[in-house]
C-alpha cells in the first residue's frame, strides 16, 4: 500500500482559509454611509417654504435647563448648512425666515456622543430654538432603522412646525443621516460634506419639485 | 428529499467489490456564483478548498464524499440601495463563504486507459453565510441548504496510481426561508492519491 503526503497542499488549504474575508475597508471613506427615510403620507410637493439654521448644533448628552448648547464649529457649520440650503432651493424650495411660518425646519446636527439615541435626546435641544416645539420626535409611518449614530454623524431632520402630537413630540418627515461624516482630515471632512449632502438630496427624488 | 437522495447513492453503490480502491483527492476550485449567489456576488472566487473521498466500488463506480468551502467576494464601490422608504448608499463589501458537504456517486468510464472520463451525482448540504459590510454595519444571513451536486470531469493517470483531475460542479443549493439557493458552478484541479 502506498500512501502520498501532499504536505505543501495542505499548507495550501491553510493558507486559503484564512482568507474568508479578504480586503476589508481601509480608507476612512470606505465607511462613509449616506442614509435617508421619510413619510410615505406627507406631501412634499405641496410644502414650497422652509426654514434652516444658521448654524449645526452638537448633540453630546443631556443639557441642564437652560444650558446652551454647543454648535460645530464655523469652518465645518457653515459649509454644512450653505450646502443644505444650495440643495433644498435648486429643489425648488422657497427659504423664508422661521417667524414667517415655512411649511418645513430643516434642522442639521452633528453627533459627539458615540451611539447617541436620537429617540430620546433630540428634543431637549430643540427647545431653545424653536420654542414652541415639544419635548421629542416622531416618525410618521416609518421608522428609522438607523436610530443609534457614531461619533461625528451628520443628522438632518426636516420637520413640520405646528403639528405637534398630543404627547407634545415633532412629526420628522425626512431624515438623513451621514455615519461618520465629521472624523478625518480637514480637508477630507469638507469634501466629504459636499457630497454627503448632495447624495442625500440625489437618492430622495421626492423632495424635488 | 436527502434520505431519498442518500438511498439513491447507496443502490447505485451496489454490492462491494473485492477490489475495492480508497481514493483521496485535493481540489482547488475556481467557482462562478449563479442565480441569487452571482446577483450578490459578480466577481468568481479564487479562494477555495475541496477535500474529497471516493472508494471503487467495481471497476466503473465509485462512491464517496466532498468536503469543500469558496469564498466570493466584491467590493462595490459606490451604490445606492432602496428599502420601501429607506434608501442608503455606500460602499460595500460582499462576502459569501459556502461551506459544503455532500455524499457522491460516480460511474468511471474506459476502465484500464490512462485517460478516464467519469460523470456523477451527489446530495448534501450546504452552509452559506452571506456578509454585507457596509459603513459601520454589517448585515448577516447564514442559511443551511439542501444542496445537489452533479459533476463531470476527466481523470489523467500517472504512475503510481495517482491521478491529476480536471472537473466541473455545480452546487445547487436549495432555497430556504432566510435566502434563495446558493449556487455556483466550481471548475476545479486536483491531486487524487490513494492505494
Amino acid at each position: 500500500m502506498r500512501m502520498t503526503k501532499p504536505l505543501p497542499l495542505l499548507l495550501g488549504a491553510a493558507l486559503l482559509l484564512a482568507g474568508c474575508y479578504p480586503d476589508q475597508p481601509e480608507d476612512i471613506r470606505d465607511f462613509d454611509l449616506t442614509y435617508t427615510n421619510h413619510s410615505p403620507d406627507f406631501d412634499f410637493k405641496a410644502a414650497q417654504t422652509y426654514a434652516l439654521p444658521d448654524s449645526v448644533i452638537i448633540i453630546s448628552g443631556s443639557l441642564a435647563e437652560g444650558e446652551a448648547p454647543e454648535m460645530v464649529q464655523a469652518l465645518y457649520g457653515d459649509q454644512i448648512v450653505a450646502r443644505i440650503r444650495a440643495n433644498m432651493n435648486a429643489n425648488g424650495w422657497t427659504e423664508i425666515n422661521v417667524a414667517d411660518t415655512p411649511d418645513v425646519v430643516v434642522l442639521p446636527a452633528a453627533v459627539r456622543t458615540e451611539n447617541i439615541d436620537v429617540y430620546y435626546y433630540w428634543g431637549g435641544y430643540w427647545g431653545w430654538y424653536y420654542p414652541w416645539y415639544g419635548f421629542g420626535w416622531y416618525y410618521p409611518g416609518y421608522y428609522p432603522q438607523y436610530s443609534a449614530y457614531t461619533t461625528g454623524s451628520l443628522i438632518i431632520q426636516m420637520t413640520v412646525p405646528g403639528e405637534t402630537s398630543a404627547t407634545g413630540n415633532n412629526p420628522v418627515m425626512w431624515i438623513a443621516v451621514f455615519n461618520g461624516l465629521l472624523e478625518g482630515s480637514t480637508a477630507g471632512i469638507a469634501d466629504r460634506v459636499v457630497s454627503g449632502i448632495d447624495q442625500a438630496f440625489e437618492q430622495s427624488p421626492y423632495l424635488k419639485h | 428529499m436527502f434520505r431519498k437522495a442518500l438511498s439513491i447513492a447507496l443502490l447505485a453503490a451496489g454490492p462491494m467489490a473485492a477490489n475495492a480502491q480508497d481514493i483521496y483527492i485535493l481540489e482547488y476550485p475556481i467557482a462562478f456564483g449563479t442565480g441569487d449567489l452571482g446577483d450578490f456576488i459578480d466577481e468568481p472566487s479564487f479562494r477555495g478548498f475541496i477535500f474529497g473521498y471516493r472508494r471503487m466500488v467495481d471497476s466503473n463506480r465509485a462512491i464517496g464524499m466532498d468536503i469543500g468551502w469558496s469564498t466570493f467576494f466584491e467590493k462595490r464601490d459606490f451604490d445606492t440601495y432602496v428599502d420601501g422608504t429607506a434608501a442608503i448608499s455606500g460602499v460595500q463589501y460582499r462576502y459569501t463563504n459556502v461551506f459544503t458537504a455532500s455524499f457522491q456517486v460516480d460511474h468511471v468510464f474506459r476502465d484500464g486507459e490512462d485517460i478516464r472520463p467519469f460523470i456523477g451525482i451527489g446530495a448534501g448540504t450546504s452552509y452559506a453565510r452571506r456578509t454585507l459590510d457596509m459603513g459601520l454595519y454589517r448585515l448577516e444571513k447564514d442559511p443551511w441548504q439542501f444542496l445537489m451536486q452533479p459533476e463531470a470531469g476527466v481523470a489523467l493517470y500517472m504512475s503510481g496510481g495517482n491521478a491529476l483531475i480536471l472537473s466541473a460542479n455545480y452546487y445547487w443549493g436549495m432555497k430556504t426561508k432566510q435566502l434563495e439557493g446558493q449556487s455556483f458552478l466550481a471548475l476545479g484541479i486536483a491531486y487524487a492519491f490513494g492505494n
